[in-house]
């Protein structure tokens, strides 16, 4: 029994789940598409003191890149977005559009592979499930814009008080999962969009 | 105990990304069974794979004290989750395997349904090995970890059969309103998780567990024992 006691929960690989709102559905439909030639290009961008680099390319340029399902079917309307650190190591790509819903411009962000990623064992990867993460996207002034995360405490918050009904499940270690269809978070952001508590605090501004 | 077979195999290159995944596990705690068969060494085309009871495994040897330090942080209290998973990871075991300078390690639960056995896999580590033997955890962002679920069949003690779900097969029959089982999917990004409950999927696989079109060739695979 001791040994059996010492056990707790199991989930070692990390999810990267919490904090920000992840959904297993797109955000957007076709029609809701507002690709901005004026994104495309390479951004400098600062997170609470953090800066980084971001080159903005537009997607039907990016051969490196497999596309799921038929997104090469609107892929001249999307953006291939790649992370870097100071040192100039990619550190995340991803797959991106650009949709208005409601008053709001909103990034839907997909995981694109890296280059490392893609000697990963197909047989493990398949176990991972791609999710979506959405910004609202606030075009300044001089230029540049800045992105406001959607926060996925603040959904699960609204779920857990039975104030919102959004499709969502509990997976077996009791992490929320949101199955919304596009048309659910669409609904989401219409009613929320305005809402500061909706967005994680901090922002990332982007300057070229 | 004569040692049973097992493991996962280079032939999953080929038929990965035709495997089901589900959110929800096909064995829960109350519905695992052991079988010390499983343990040991197997091989395919020279890919070596090494299964452990969880208990008995190097990876949990490894961070014992960590969970001892989290149940002492937690003034040595295990809520009733950790229980059940307690008692599901004493019934289970964990499959360690290399490719391409990279370690993985997946989480294996076996049930018996009708009389057959079936496994639902789930990740748990993956770690590069760079030239000066360090180990740096790989994690991939914004993804959700979910399971697979193959049929396992024994020739005899020493070969054994993983017959994966053929999920384009699945995925066709519940488009054309043939087969139902609670899924979302999305054309748009190709994105297809069953979301059925484990009581639904143990349902489902009794059903359906004996059917050879969910099972066709591409999706199985044999493995040997070495050891």
């Amino acid at each position: 029994m001791k040994k059996v006691s010492i056990i707790l929960s199991f989930t070692f690989l990390i999810i990267f789940l919490s904090g920000c709102l992840t959904t297993l559905h797109p955000i957007f439909a076709e029609k809701d598409l507002a690709y901005d030639p004026k994104l495309i290009g390479t951004w400098n961008t600062e997170n609470e003191g953090k800066n980084g680099t971001v080159i903005i390319n537009n997607l039907a340029t990016e051969n490196s890149v497999a596309l799921p399902g038929n997104i090469s079917a609107i892929k001249q309307q999307g953006y291939f977005i790649i992370y870097q650190d100071k040192n100039g190591k990619v550190t995340d790509q991803y797959i991106a559009f650009l949709a208005r819903i409601g008053k709001h411009l909103y990034f839907d962000y997909f995981p694109a592979d890296k280059k490392e990623d893609r000697k990963l064992d197909e047989f493990f990867g398949v176990h991972f499930v791609r999710m979506h993460t959405s910004f609202r996207v606030e075009i300044l002034k001089d230029g540049g814009f800045e992105l406001s995360q959607l926060d996925g405490s603040y959904v699960k918050s609204l779920i857990d008080e039975k104030k919102i009904r959004i499709s969502h499940e509990t997976d077996a270690d009791d992490n929320t999962v949101i199955t919304a269809s596009t048309k659910e978070l669409q609904q989401y952001l219409l009613k929320y969009g305005d809402e500061p508590s909706a967005y994680r605090s901090e922002k990332t501004t982007f300057k070229k | 105990m004569k040692k049973l077979i097992f493991i996962i195999s280079i032939v999953l290159l080929v038929t990965a990304s035709s495997c089901v995944t589900t959110l929800q596990p096909l064995v829960s705690y109350n519905t695992a069974i052991a079988d010390n068969r499983l343990e040991g060494a197997w091989e395919q085309d020279g890919e070596k794979y090494i299964v452990q009871k969880v208990f008995n495994s190097d990876f949990f040897k490894k961070n014992q004290k960590d969970l001892e330090k989290s149940r002492k942080e937690n003034n040595g209290q295990l809520s009733e989750k950790d229980k059940r998973d307690s008692v599901l990871f004493s019934k289970s075991y964990l499959i360690k395997y290399s490719k391409a300078g990279i370690q993985y390690l997946l989480f294996g639960s076996l049930i018996k349904l009708n009389g057959r056995l079936f496994m639902n896999f789930k990740p748990v580590d993956m770690t590069e090995i760079d030239t000066s033997k360090a180990e740096i955890e790989i994690n991939l962002s914004n993804r959700l970890d979910s399971y697979t679920i193959a049929r396992v069949q024994f020739t005899n003690n020493n070969i054994m059969k993983l017959d994966f779900i053929d999920g384009g097969y699945l995925h066709d029959q519940i488009k054309a309103g043939r087969m139902k089982i609670k899924n979302e999917t999305d054309e748009l990004y190709d994105t297809f998780l069953i979301t059925a409950s484990a009581t639904e999927l143990q349902q489902f696989l009794e059903k359906y567990g004996n059917d050879s079109r969910f099972f066709n060739k591409e999706n199985s695979v044999t493995l040997n024992r070495k050891s």
